[in-house]
């Protein structure tokens, strides 16, 4: 174990939390982390229905008494989900940590702290860093320009970004981004995480409840392979490289500033399911992060969380600390 | 042991990066007095004083290096002359390295080239480098628009290769270092923290626009052309970010930028880390600082795992 204020927070062992990853995060593989000792996420609006997020929590529930979380990703959508809905399936489940991202979840917070529950909200920068801090958010979720999904539009790498937030917030923060192992759960420490969450990395494993297409995806991938799209929509999200990405990159090219969301709706909507569950790989853009190229192997979650901490360890203990004695 | 140090015969594994004009004696020396390692650039092409300056260098007695830019150089003269000018440690760039790795390894000379992906540095090695700069997309100056960050590419290239590598790109105190140890670097190579040191060459006002900017403070230029290149935001280059093309005579006004202080004259090249850099320092301050900082988080990070087993 290795105790920082992120572990002391949300009561588990590791520095380690599994992001909310829509059709990734069910119960099987959020179960699977928190019983290594990090912390699994269930992402809340990959259920269809509030009644479906409280029989999900108790199905992972099941199958661990460990700490675990839900993602509730607040979208400026039109058909807006049943938050409320969700919010109690939260709070009746007895879930104590809800990772909020996307709009500022400010008028949830209140309802949440009530019931006990810790709230970690994902941020693309310093600015809504402290925003979050301001409205009373418990921790935050830096996510460096590495990330898969949505790194926003100021495209600052963890290098920067961390020890930025380091310098300018009070509320604890883990590293997300360019995160897969041990040497970089040590570089987030160094640069001032009090841990680290990992999504990419945890798509490639053994209880990850996807197709295994997707995994194999993942480890045949470089560094090289991502591909920001809906830039031209200040919407930027980092996903693999695919024919379906070709054609969307091709639309954003020839449309220019005329580009519209429903132009590239066919890259875009409704294909995660096709993606993740039938492992129709070429059906759309998904995210997926720069550190796939650091992924080339498909463990079970406690064999990666293992070894992370073993490298973890040895790193601080005979790298750097060799250096200090010499 | 510390490949890096044994190579450059530094005291600390902190290398000045070669900031073309910038990167003479008056930085360098006081890089190398500090027990970093100065270096002296060639790739402004006044071949003439940097020659000299590689001269005062050498008559200092201190550890230095040189850059050779291999696209930039018109002829072997250069070449000849840093083989014979008892310097240890050479960094080429831009280019192939290849033909210059015989000549300069016979001269006893360490041969390190600067790598922005993980399919040039195999290439190198296979070519017979020593050591390998690592330069992430966070870096300043002339880029591959291939943008791939400090934190993923290090990795990747550790991973693959054995020979010693310097961390390049965002790094510009003791937390970048301690990151880039822990990634597997054995040195750190800093420009813009450089550029705005107290001993730097350059006018106040570039100084004081990197102590200003704020991480969102950079630019990446001509991404779709050639050179591609990190400057700070100014109101010429949000114009040329508009545009998306960088003039051909862009350059034409750096000496204006950099000894002048006039900051729409051309691009002032300065990577991201200018959004962690508060202040102008000597350069013995920042060798100073890093490397206390270095040992200070290593000893946190020592003890939160020691003081707790992971068995």
């Amino acid at each position: 174990m290795m105790k920082t204020m992120i572990t002391e927070m949300f009561g588990i062992e590791h520095p380690i939390i599994q992001g909310g990853m829509h059709y990734v995060g069910f119960a099987e593989l959020a179960a699977a982390v928190s019983n290594a000792g990090g912390l699994g996420i269930i992402t809340g609006l990959t259920q269809r229905s509030p009644e479906d997020l409280a029989r999900e929590i108790r199905r992972c529930r099941e199958m661990t008494d460990k700490p675990f979380g839900v993602n509730l990703t607040f979208l400026p959508i039109v058909k807006t989900p049943d938050y409320p809905g969700y919010i109690r399936a939260i709070i009746e489940g007895g879930v104590k940590v809800v990772e909020t991202a996307g709009n500022n979840p400010q008028k949830w917070l209140p309802g949440l702290h009530e019931a006990g529950v810790k709230v970690i909200h994902k941020c693309t920068s310093v600015r809504h860093s402290l925003k979050a801090e301001a409205i009373g958010c418990d921790a935050v979720s830096v996510d460096g320009f590495e990330c898969g999904g949505h790194p926003g539009e100021d495209d600052i790498p963890n290098f920067i970004l961390l020890p930025r937030a380091a310098e300018t917030l009070k509320i604890p923060f883990v590293a997300s981004g360019g995160m897969a192992d041990g040497r970089s759960l040590v570089a987030a420490l160094a640069l001032g995480a009090q841990g680290m969450n990992m999504g990419t990395r945890f798509i490639a494993t053994k209880e990850a409840p996807v197709h295994e297409n997707v995994k194999q995806a993942i480890v045949a991938a470089s560094e090289l392979d991502t591909r920001l799209v809906m830039r031209p929509l200040r919407n930027t999200e980092r996903v693999l490289h695919n024919a379906a990405v070709d054609r969307l990159l091709e639309k954003e090219r020839t449309l220019g500033p005329n580009l519209r969301f429903e132009d590239i709706i066919d890259e875009v909507a409704g294909v995660y399911p096709r993606i993740m569950t039938d492992g129709e790989m070429e059906a759309g853009a998904w995210s997926c992060g720069m550190v796939a190229g650091l992924i080339h192997d498909i463990p079970t979650v406690k064999e990666l969380i293992d070894r992370i901490m073993v490298e973890a360890n040895a790193i601080v203990r005979e790298r750097l600390a060799g250096f200090v004695a010499a | 042991m510390n490949r890096v140090l044994a190579h450059t015969g530094a005291r600390y594994p902190i290398i000045q990066a070669p900031m073309g004009w910038i990167a003479r004696s008056q930085l360098a020396l006081a890089v190398s007095r500090a027990g970093g390692l100065g270096v002296i650039e060639t790739s402004s092409g006044e071949t003439e004083i940097c020659k000299s300056e590689i001269e005062v260098m050498r008559a200092s007695g201190l550890p230095f290096g040189v850059n050779l830019p291999i696209r930039f150089l018109k002829d072997d003269a250069m070449l000849k002359f840093v083989c014979e000018s008892g310097v240890r440690w050479v960094s080429t760039s831009a280019g192939s390295p290849a033909k210059f790795i015989a000549p300069l390894k016979s001269a006893g000379i360490a041969v390190y080239h600067a790598v922005p992906t993980l399919e040039l540095a195999q290439k190198c090695v296979d070519a017979g480098v020593d050591g390998l700069v690592v330069e992430g997309a966070e870096g300043g100056g002339f880029k591959n628009p291939e943008e791939v960050s400090t934190l993923v590419l290090l990795q990747a290239i550790r991973e693959k290769v054995d020979v010693p590598l310097i961390a390049a790109g965002g790094i510009c105190d003791g937390r970048g270092m301690a990151a880039a140890f822990a990634l597997g670097a054995e040195a750190i190579q800093m420009g813009t923290r450089f550029v705005s040191a107290a001993e730097s060459p350059v006018h106040a006002n570039y100084k004081n626009a990197i102590v200003d900017a704020a991480a969102t403070g950079t630019l990446v230029l001509n991404q779709k052309s050639t050179p591609c290149i990190r400057a700070l935001k100014s109101q010429s280059m949000l114009a040329v970010h508009q545009s998306g093309l960088l003039p051909p005579d862009a350059f034409k006004g750096i000496r204006q930028v950099y000894f002048d202080g006039d900051m729409e004259a051309a691009p002032a090249l300065a990577g991201q880390s200018a959004g962690l850099i508060h202040e102008v320092k000597s350069a013995q301050r920042i060798i100073e600082d890093t490397v206390a900082e270095f040992f200070a988080i290593s000893q946190r990070l020592g003890a939160l795992a020691s003081a707790h087993s992971f068995a």
